[in-house]
């Protein structure tokens, strides 16, 4: 508890602390002094009965004291540790001096132009990084098949688990539930046309060109892509990648390579399983609401799908799985101490790869149509 | 001065491995106890137990009076703002600014206004030996001995009663550990602080401690140096029996 006994002498003040003046009671130790309006000439200040004297307390007396000071009154310690003072005396209240009107009017032409530089110049850092990148890991991916005791093939049959195998069961049930959409959307349509069994070639060319891989392929972009970059960014910060390094290995031969192969693996062969599952739903759905059989559905598809109707979607997944890969571990390495930018890169990860994988897809089209593919 | 924090039985285990075994230390009101112990020894468990970061297998923590395993979550809470921890590795949030790192106790738990919390944040940034410019810094960018300092200034922000240090001087240069030593000391001398760390320093050891807790076989043996020095038990003399520590000993 905090007292302070107040002494009148002349044209001087003495004041008597005592208790325990702590961290606790700083509401109050600074009211107790403001409620002070000494009209002396001299204050003394006596520290000797105060049984415990933390730096918050010692701070707010010494800044009344200094308050006092500046009011014209000397100030007088007694006991006030040598040790505070010290520290208190680097401290100065700082005086902020604000920009002069000159200075603002400029400022408000530079600021804009400055901006629009520096977002350029970042930019261009990004992009430059991520071609060295990209090079980088195609040199690292050349070298490791060149010289095969390089390449690290348990490190690929894990990522291939990781990124491929427990992706199993939510990549299914994605393709099932769009493929349940678009028969329940378009048979419907059709069945009023009385061409319900056009559904069957709409579910199968959306599904097998489109539909299977893309989602497939944004599902392992949000999976795996943000896995990668936490997993390599928290190695960078870790100093891990470092350490890698120093030891002589190449980073890219041990990193990047495994998982840019696991991907390449393991998207083409969820596309295949997602393409599988939605044509199921869709022959499952169609039995129930258009009175189409499972022997006419394949038989249908059979008919009419080529086989390149599913390569043309196949063909596509492992460009989406490089995408990802790389742009999983790009954003990883660009990690960079804090945790704020850790949560920043796989971020941009997961929103570039999709980004990406999106217009690599509209070029297909493109390219696509073209060949008449 | 009285006992601050006692311990009783404690015993943890993980899986089959027993790390403490009926463990009992007394932590004196105002004194600096090292805790020592070769690696493995137990060490961060015995501290991570008391700062209540780790539920031992059984046992009981007494601070104050008060037992600590009993206690209501949001008592525990209350009483820990009265202690001050620096981890090992600093563990200052990286996507705040020095500045902000320190004051973060401030504007959580105390009703002071934001200059008196930026001033008390430069006198502490004062006290340990860091430059002004320093605060608008982010822990990334700090060298080790500087986020050491920094989380020292945020472990001593709230005038903590008890300072837990987990190896405080580890990966400072000689200077540097020796002036966080002295600050110790003055800290201790001026705050009657209490000051229990985890070392490897035998330099602070030496220097900084009054009495030291050995972990011996799950269990802590704890007295001054001289009486440590003077049991005959084979890992204290070798603890203390190596070149280093000689050399040390012939000089305090």
């Amino acid at each position: 508890m905090i007292h302070l006994e107040k002494q009148r002498q002349d044209d001087s003040l003495f004041l008597h602390l005592q208790g325990e003046w702590c961290f606790e009671q700083a509401g109050e130790i600074r009211d107790m002094l403001a409620a002070l309006v000494p009209e002396v000439a001299h204050i003394t200040v006596q520290l000797q009965a105060v049984s415990r004297l933390d730096i918050t307390a010692a701070w707010l007396i010494y800044r009344q004291a200094q308050q006092w000071q500046q009011q014209g009154k000397q100030v007088y310690f007694h006991d006030f540790p040598a040790e505070y003072l010290d520290y208190f005396a680097a401290v100065t209240t700082d005086v902020v001096t604000p920009p002069r009107l000159r200075q603002q009017a400029v400022s408000l032409f530079r600021q804009p132009v400055q901006g629009l530089g520096e977002k350029l110049l970042h930019l261009g850092q990004v992009w430059h990084s991520g071609i060295t990148f990209f090079g980088h890991s195609l040199e690292a991916l050349f070298v490791s098949l060149l010289s095969p005791h390089l390449f690290r093939t348990r490190a690929v049959f894990h990522h291939v688990f990781a990124t491929g195998i427990s992706a199993v069961p939510i990549v299914g049930l994605i393709a099932c539930l769009i493929s349940i959409v678009i028969t329940y959307q378009g048979g419907g349509q059709l069945r009023d046309l009385g061409a319900e069994l056009y559904t069957v070639d709409m579910v199968a060319i959306s599904v097998l060109r489109e539909l299977g891989v893309l989602l497939t392929a944004i599902m392992v972009a949000g999976r795996s892509g943000s896995a990668f970059a936490a997993e390599i960014g928290l190695m960078k910060t870790n100093q891990e990648v470092d350490a890698l390094r120093v030891m002589g290995s190449d980073p890219f031969l041990i990193l990047v390579v495994p998982r840019l192969v696991a991907l390449v693996i393991a998207l083409p062969l969820l596309t295949i399983i997602a393409d599988i599952v939605a044509l199921a739903a869709a022959a499952l759905i169609s039995s129930t609401i258009l009175d189409i059989s499972f022997v006419q559905f394949f038989n249908r598809i059979e008919a009419n799908i080529e086989f390149r109707t599913f390569a043309a979607g196949l063909i596509k997944a492992p460009f989406f799985a490089v995408v990802i890969a790389l742009v999983g571990c790009w954003q990883g390495m660009r990690v960079s101490g804090s945790s704020e930018s850790l949560g920043k890169h796989t971020t941009q990860a997961v929103v570039d790869a999709i980004f990406l994988v999106l217009v690599l897809d509209a070029l297909f089209s493109i390219l696509f149509y073209r060949l008449g593919f | 001065m009285g006992t601050l924090i006692s311990i009783r039985n404690l015993t943890n285990q993980f899986g089959t491995q027993r790390v403490h075994d009926g463990l009992n230390l007394d932590i004196m009101q105002g004194e600096v106890l090292g805790i020592v112990g070769g690696s493995g020894s137990g060490k961060s468990v015995l501290l991570r137990t008391i700062l209540g970061l780790n539920r031992p297998h059984s046992g009981e923590i007494h601070f104050g009076g008060q037992e600590l395993m009993s206690m209501p979550d949001k008592d525990f809470a209350c009483l820990k703002r009265r202690w001050g921890v620096m981890f090992q590795k600093g563990a200052l949030f990286s996507s705040l600014t020095v500045a902000d790192n320190i004051r973060f106790p401030l504007r959580e738990f105390s009703s002071l206004t934001e200059t008196e919390a930026r001033e008390l944040m430069y006198v502490r940034l004062a006290m340990v030996g860091l430059e002004r410019d320093v605060a608008r810094k982010y822990p990334a960018q700090l060298s080790g001995g500087m986020v050491k300092r920094v989380s020292l200034a945020r472990a001593l922000v709230l005038d903590p009663v008890v300072l837990f240090l987990d190896e405080p001087t580890s990966g400072l240069d000689p200077v540097s550990a020796e002036e966080f030593d002295q600050l110790i000391a003055t800290l201790h001398r001026n705050l009657g602080l209490t000051v229990v760390m985890v070392t490897h320093d035998l330099d602070s050891l030496f220097s900084t401690c009054d009495r030291i807790a050995m972990l011996v076989d799950k269990q802590v043996i704890a007295g001054s140096l001289r009486e440590l020095l003077a049991n005959p038990h084979p890992v204290i003399q070798q603890y203390f029996g190596g070149g280093r520590a000689q050399v040390l000993l012939r000089e305090h």
